[in-house]
């Protein structure tokens, strides 16, 4: 069945394009107005429930977000910021959102101007409706075991997602003699069945329209038969109940906490956002195609940018400019693309070394803003993710130069060079090798590389990593779920910290250049955790639907919220398509983010 | 909107031109990527196309309609059954017009030669 928020949506498009169909003209715009939203939470005790969220899913078109959340205070209080320009009646699709908890009454009051909704919950043994994906991979109680198995399959998808979990439903059903035989059996058919679309999604742009993938080719997953052993093991029964579940760390989230989420149409693959231009726009990166969406934050106008290439690009990696334009990374290919987003002029360089090679590229060289940082010539570094080297290009005249990193001692086997980022003096960069638990830097002047520092796992899966302003290295290990933390000057690992939830797999940190803290986008429990390198303490931002499968996080250098997206790279799965903006609520930057729930500025 | 524009092109081509719309049935099987499983005649993680189409054949045109939407379903939400132990994944992004667009292209399929 499909969700009723994304069936209401594919309805309220579909009645929209048939009246366009009958009548040939524009449909109206729902009437204005201007109403302010606010309310109470209480359990069935008259209690308040404190840090609940309430979302209110809007009817397209809406102008603004598609999804705008709030969360209540001590009080159970809550309030949408501004006004809405739609009329809010019964039908209006507002819901609180609680782990732990299910809504059983809401009462809507309309003032006219004035929107006021009270709800009851009730506390729930089940915590199926909010408990995320990591909730269910506890039952892997071997660190080793966990962290081989993430690796194996979190790659492109939340584990085990609502589809996996009624997959398992399925098999019970069936109520075969021997269950085990069957789990097996039918675990093994998925192994097989996500490396096809697994090599459908990274042979995009290699293949001809209408020209059949060959099944027999790609069956071929090292350790399928280890993942589809231990799905057997641990999914054993219909995963529709869960309890026990716990953040593991306080929420940072306030009354003043807002999520705006911005709906894109299926079928895409949506990766990476950033807010760039001014006025400002929500730029997004379409992995499946050739293009980038923007989307005007205030009216919720979107527009689709084809990226001038010859070839597909597949926009992966976003990275902003100093001057704040916008540098673009293939998924797998040697192509980089530059935007000047408010000329819309577009600068593009496929890349081949002196010697012959194509760089496949993944990440440019973030400095400690998260802005990208060229060296002293002007050159930009990269990671080549197929070399497994480190490189640059000039913008220049497109020269290219890799250096291949050296073996991680002990630890064979294919693996690649996957995040990048500079000192802030700009003659080193640092790296993550994502197959092997090894991370390094690489001298600049000398082009001679630093390391290799392993990490205690060899599945610790280090992935995108970020840089302070004190030259001290993030890296989120995506499958041994940790954040590690290493000083480059001292080149000494200061420590490596368990995250709240082990099996999150965070895929990125970000250093907040302002607030000093590490964010960290997780890609299997739907929250974002915020690092304070002070005290070593966590802090948990959960966000307001399932999966919520998170790339990189950016914060916007002027108001500090932090921009992100629901990277669902494999465009026939499950799971939304959105792209977001947060703001934590913390007054932390000097000039706040001005959006209000109609999506005009106040 | 490239879905919504795939519906109504099958929709379109479902009323004008028959054949058309049995390309269109295949194209979507393609798209949906159906072949990481099934064949049209050979057997891989699931039964064969022709097996499917032989085993539903029927003259009667209730039963046929029936069976038609049977099997637009369980594209559409998986599960098992039918064919031993191993359900089939939902396809929860196809369509059910889709769904039935790709049925039909199955159960017109030719009976396999031996």
């Amino acid at each position: 069945m499909l969700p009723p928020q994304r069936s209401r949506r594919r309805l309220s498009i579909a009645i929209r394009a048939l009246s366009v169909v009958i009548s040939l003209v524009s449909l109206p715009v729902v009437s204005l107005g201007a109403t302010s939203l606010a309310g109470k939470v209480v359990d069935s005790n008259g209690k308040p429930l404190a840090q609940a969220q309430v979302l209110f899913d809007r009817q397209e078109p809406a102008q603004g977000a598609s999804v705008v959340t709030v969360f209540t205070d001590s009080d159970g209080a809550f309030a949408f910021p501004g006004v809405f320009a739609e009329n809010i009646n019964e039908t209006a699709d507002i819901t609180v959102r609680s782990l732990g908890y299910k809504q059983i009454d809401r009462v809507l009051h309309d003032n006219g101007a004035a929107v006021t909704i009270n709800f009851v919950v009730t506390a729930t043994d089940n915590q199926i409706d909010v408990a995320p994906a990591s909730a269910w991979l506890a039952r892997i109680t071997d660190r080793e075991e966990k962290s081989k198995f993430i690796m194996s399959c979190i790659d492109c998808h939340q584990v085990p997602a609502s589809e996996q979990r009624s997959y398992a439903a399925s098999i019970a059903d069936m109520h075969a003699a021997d269950p085990l035989k069957a789990r097996t059996d039918s675990w093994n058919m998925i192994v097989k069945y996500m490396n096809f679309l697994s090599a459908w999604e990274f042979g995009r742009g290699r293949r001809n329209d209408g020209e059949k993938q060959d099944t027999e080719a790609v069956y071929d997953v090292e350790n399928g038969t280890e993942v589809a052993d231990l799905m057997a093991r641990v999914f054993d029964d219909r995963l529709d109940h869960i309890s026990g579940y716990s953040w593991g760390a306080p929420l940072i989230a306030n009354a003043n906490t807002r999520i705006w989420e911005y709906e894109f149409e299926h079928p895409n693959a949506v990766r990476e956002a950033m807010l760039l231009g001014s006025p400002q726009q929500l730029w997004v990166a379409d992995v499946s195609a050739n293009h980038l969406f923007t989307v005007d934050i205030v009216t919720g106008k979107r527009e689709t940018h084809e990226v001038p290439t010859d070839v597909l690009m597949s926009p992966h990696s976003m990275h902003r400019g100093a001057d704040g334009s916008l540098w673009v990374t293939p998924l797998f290919n040697s192509i980089v693309g530059h935007l000047d987003v408010n000329t819309g002029k577009w600068q593009t360089w496929r890349l081949r070394t002196a010697d012959g090679k194509n760089p496949g590229i993944h990440d440019l060289s973030f400095g400690w803003e998260h802005e990208l940082l060229t060296d002293a010539d002007g050159r930009v570094w990269f990671s080549d993710i197929g070399n497994n080297s480190v490189g640059y290009f000039n913008p220049a005249d497109g020269q290219s130069e890799i250096w291949p990193a050296p073996p991680s001692p002990g630890r064979p086997g294919r693996t690649s060079l996957y995040g990048l980022s500079m000192t802030k003096d700009h003659k080193q960069v640092w790296y993550s090798q994502l197959g092997n638990g090894t991370f390094g830097g690489f001298d600049i002047e000398t082009k001679q590389y630093i390391g290799p520092f392993q990490l205690p796992d060899p599945n610790a899966g280090p992935r995108r990593i970020s840089i302070s302003d004190d030259d001290v290295l993030y890296l989120a290990l995506y499958g041994s779920g940790q954040l590690a933390e290493f000083d480059t000057k001292t080149r000494e690992m200061i420590g490596i910290y368990d995250l709240p939830d082990t099996a999150s797999t965070p895929y990125a940190t970000t250093w907040d250049p302002v607030r000093k803290v590490v964010w960290i986008a997780a890609s299997n429990n739907d929250v974002i955790y915020r690092f304070d390198p002070k005290d070593k303490s966590f802090g948990v931002l959960p966000l307001p639907r399932e999966q919520t499968f998170l790339r990189m996080i950016d914060v916007d250098p002027e108001t500090g919220v932090l921009v992100t997206s629901y990277g669902n790279i494999v465009d026939i799965v499950q799971g939304p398509r959105m792209a977001l903006v947060i703001d934590p609520g913390d007054n932390a930057y000097p000039k706040p983010f001005m959006l209000d729930g109609s999506g005009q500025r106040q | 909107m490239r879905n919504l524009n795939t519906v109504l092109f099958f929709l379109l081509a479902l009323l004008t031109l028959p054949a058309r719309a049995q390309d269109a049935g295949e194209k979507m099987l393609d798209a949906a990527r159906c072949y990481a499983c099934h064949q049209r005649t050979d057997a891989s993680l699931g039964p064969p196309w022709q097996a499917i189409a032989a085993r539903h054949a029927s003259n009667d045109a209730a039963q046929k309609e029936l069976t038609l939407d049977v099997l637009a379903r369980k594209i559409v939400s998986g599960g098992g059954g039918n064919w031993g132990d191993v359900p089939m994944v939902p396809n929860q992004w196809v369509s059910i017009e889709e769904a039935r667009a790709m049925a039909t292209w199955i159960l017109n399929l030719p009976a396999a030669r031996n």
